[in-house]
């Protein structure tokens, strides 16, 4: 029986119950080894590294290009997320200063993880990879010794999938405790923990969670994305505008 | 530090959950080492699967590496796609059968010509092949090569496989290519695929011929490396000649031996030799897109990977610039260099290509009668062997552009796409189609640096020297 699901979802329970402080501490943890893998591979794979694959400098074209980033952002709702829980930090004064380091890193990571795909693989072999930097792990070839290592970045990127499991948990039992105006968001997280492990086995395959992701989910959290906050902007306007009436009536 | 220890068991506790319930015992399953498909006239495609017998390996280890018993085995099998050999393969074998350390992957001359794409999206897709394996195009039936993928320094082909890829480095008389790079270059269209020739010895071949023909059956082979038993084959060419047995000459092409000629000119299956391994890499097949339409000499292939850029190191044998029609006078050289300067210009369809190769070069052997190391000859031998690999290189350009379907295997796509801006206008540009029509001028130097261990080759009696116009 296959139990590595429960497994990560058991871990990410655990620290999303814990709070902020013990996913930030956790965070702090993996980070290392994260950003090592990361670098590992970049340097690993430098004698594969193809510097000409990177032209033509406008891929598919300025506007094509252009529509792609704006659709594709929506996969990086982190900043949103981080609106959402700064109340919950231990400074919430420091949410901008988390911000910008949150967007430096980011970059960062972003522009060595494109960057090495790309030329290591070039297109269109990389748009076709399920799982690019798994197959960028099985290209080092080092000699005899340090050419099947690939079960090593594996067991790192486990821990990010917990990390990011434990945050959306977290984040969407303390959403709807709020919507709710709950206490706590504790006893929800039982049964978000659930909904994402039922959800995700709703999903027959692998083809199914791609089509989901590239054709559903990224271009439609668009709205989200942009649509969130002016929905707020919005409904805060509408409780200003009634709150003097209702102040008028008593 | 309870806490801490309470989360450590947690984690713990919560990882080991997977458990292992889906093990595999090692014992249980089947390396394969070397994998190798025939296209069969049927359509269907014959897949044989090299593996080393562990129990053998580990005697023979503690043997100093002489082991007395066969230590590998092929299976062929009959498949439509190739990759299911992998579960037919287990009932005759009764042991699951894995890639996982599969290092090399071997296709039929033949079947590389009716088109590899599909056959190699099967095989990539497959989460157990690593695209780090090493591929190769062999001349004749794959299932005979991997029959006899074996050295007699080696204890095991994997083994024999990484060194004899380390030539690439040592020769670049073939060009060492990894699986995701060949599946890579035949999607590509910047540049086209090539990858290493292999074969059998061209001595084996002629003796399964005669074999052939005296008995009317081929070569049997199922088990080899033994140093008591081993097949017909392995016997016809021992890694010890025989006293008295001599390579054989009949059937050498003529230009062989000419004063311009050199066994660097031959591919792989071709080189006059005997002893050591029965199989032999050289040269390179040349693709375009998945299909292969030819393929380039050890001499070619070495001009093809010094403007590819990886060209590292190796030996040349130039004729004597001060005797250039007397074979028994040549200059022995080692040259190396990774950095070709490539410039491309283009307006419209018309392409311009400039190439230039810059070498260093070591004397290795004199067989001359002038001492070229004295600073007023050695700029003879440098031009000499300039124009030596720029002769081969210019050979290469003109098969790949002439010969060989227009086959841009030196990557000039790669350098002719920084003129565009955008994916559209390359693919409307359609390269592979203007290959053929581009204008390439090449140029070579070479810089000698060093003069090996002596200084000047051994003196000779001016009454036996030979007189020309040019001797100093």
């Amino acid at each position: 029986m296959p139990l590595s699901w429960p497994a990560i979802i058991a871990a990410a329970l655990y620290l999303s119950l814990k709070g902020t402080e013990v996913i930030g501490r956790f965070s702090l943890f993996i980070i290392v080894p994260l950003m090592a893998a990361l670098l590992a591979l970049a340097a690993l794979t430098i004698p594969i590294w193809e510097i000409k694959r990177v032209f033509p400098l406008l891929g598919p074209g300025a506007l094509e290009l252009s529509e792609t980033y704006f659709i594709r952002q929506a996969m990086y709702g982190e900043m949103l997320s981080l609106g959402l829980i700064c109340v919950y930090l231990r400074k919430p004064e420091h949410t901008g200063k988390i911000a910008l380091w949150t967007a430096i890193i980011s970059m960062m990571v972003l522009t060595v993880t494109v960057f090495t795909t790309q030329v290591s693989m070039p297109y269109p072999t990389l748009v076709r990879q399920s799982v690019p930097y798994l197959r960028l792990a099985r290209l080092i070839y080092l000699n005899r010794f340090f050419q099947r290592v690939d079960a090593l970045f594996v067991i790192v990127w486990l821990g990010d999938g917990i990390m990011k499991t434990a945050i959306a948990a977290y984040i969407a039992s303390l959403t709807i405790a709020a919507i709710l105006r709950l206490k706590t968001y504790k006893p929800l997280l039982v049964a978000t923990a659930a909904i994402i492990g039922v959800v995700a086995h709703m999903i027959p395959g692998v083809g199914e969670t791609i089509i989901l992701n590239f054709d559903i989910i990224r271009p439609y959290s668009v709205i989200l994305l942009y649509g969130w906050p002016w929905l707020l902007v919005l409904l805060g306007m509408v409780r200003k505008a009634q709150k003097p009436q209702e102040a008028g009536t008593r | 530090m309870r806490r801490a220890a309470i989360v450590v068991l947690g984690l713990s506790l919560v990882m080991s959950c997977s458990g292992c319930w889906d093990r595999i015992e090692l014992e249980d399953v089947a390396w394969v080492q070397a994998i190798g498909f025939d296209k069969e006239p049927s359509g269907f495609v014959t897949a044989t699967l090299e593996m080393s017998i562990p129990r053998t390996l580990g005697g023979a280890a503690a043997a100093g590496g002489i082991p007395s018993q066969p230590h590998h085995a092929t299976i062929s099998l009959l498949t439509r796609t190739g990759i299911e050999a992998l579960d037919l393969a287990g009932l005759a074998l009764g042991r699951r059968v894995s890639l996982v350390h599969c290092i090399m992957y071997v296709f039929s001359e033949d079947l590389a010509r009716s088109d590899l794409r599909s056959l190699l999206g099967a095989i990539i897709r497959n989460p157990q092949v690593r695209g780090s394996a090493f591929v190769a195009v062999c001349r004749g039936r794959a299932e005979d090569v991997l029959r006899l993928l074996i050295s007699p320094l080696e204890i095991s082909p994997s083994r024999f496989i990484e060194t004899i890829q380390q030539q690439h480095f040592n020769t670049g008389l073939f060009e060492s290519v990894h699986l995701a790079d060949l599946a890579q270059a035949m999607e590509s269209e910047s540049e086209q695929p090539t990858c290493p020739l292999i074969a059998l010895a061209r001595d084996i071949k002629s003796s399964q011929s005669e074999q052939k023909g005296q008995s009317g059956m081929g070569m049997q082979q199922s088990a080899g490396g033994s140093s008591e038993g081993g097949g017909e084959a392995e016997k016809a060419f021992p890694a010890t000649p025989d006293v008295g047995q001599r390579i054989k000459i009949e059937g050498l092409p003529s230009w062989l031996t000419s004063p311009e000629g050199g066994p660097t000119m031959l591919e792989a299956g071709e080189l006059p030799y005997i002893g050591g391994s029965p199989v032999t890499m050289m040269g390179s097949a040349v693709f375009l897109g998945g299909k292969l339409v030819g393929d380039l000499n050890g001499e070619e292939t070495r001009g093809m990977l010094m403007v590819k850029g990886d060209f590292e190191n190796g030996m040349f044998s130039i004729p004597d610039p001060q005797f250039p029609d007397k074979i028994e006078y040549s200059v022995g050289v080692s040259l190396s260099g990774r950095n070709p300067k490539v410039h491309v210009r283009r307006q419209g369809d018309h392409v311009e290509i400039d190439v230039h190769i810059s070498l260093e070069m070591t004397f290795i052997s004199m067989k001359t009668q002038t001492d070229y190391t004295d600073p007023r000859n050695a700029p003879l031998v440098e031009k000499a062997a300039a124009d030596y690999v720029k002769k081969h290189l210019d050979r290469a350009i003109m098969r790949t552009q002439k010969e060989l379907g227009g086959s841009d295997v030196f990557g000039f796509g790669l350098y002719l796409r920084r003129t565009f801006w955008t994916w559209p206008e390359w693919q409307t540009f359609a390269w592979p189609a203007t290959y053929s029509h581009a204008i390439i001028r090449t140029s070579v130097e070479t810089h000698l640096t060093r003069y090996g261990l002596e200084l000047a080759p051994p003196s000779i009696p001016p009454s036996e020297k030979i007189k020309t116009k040019g001797t100093q």
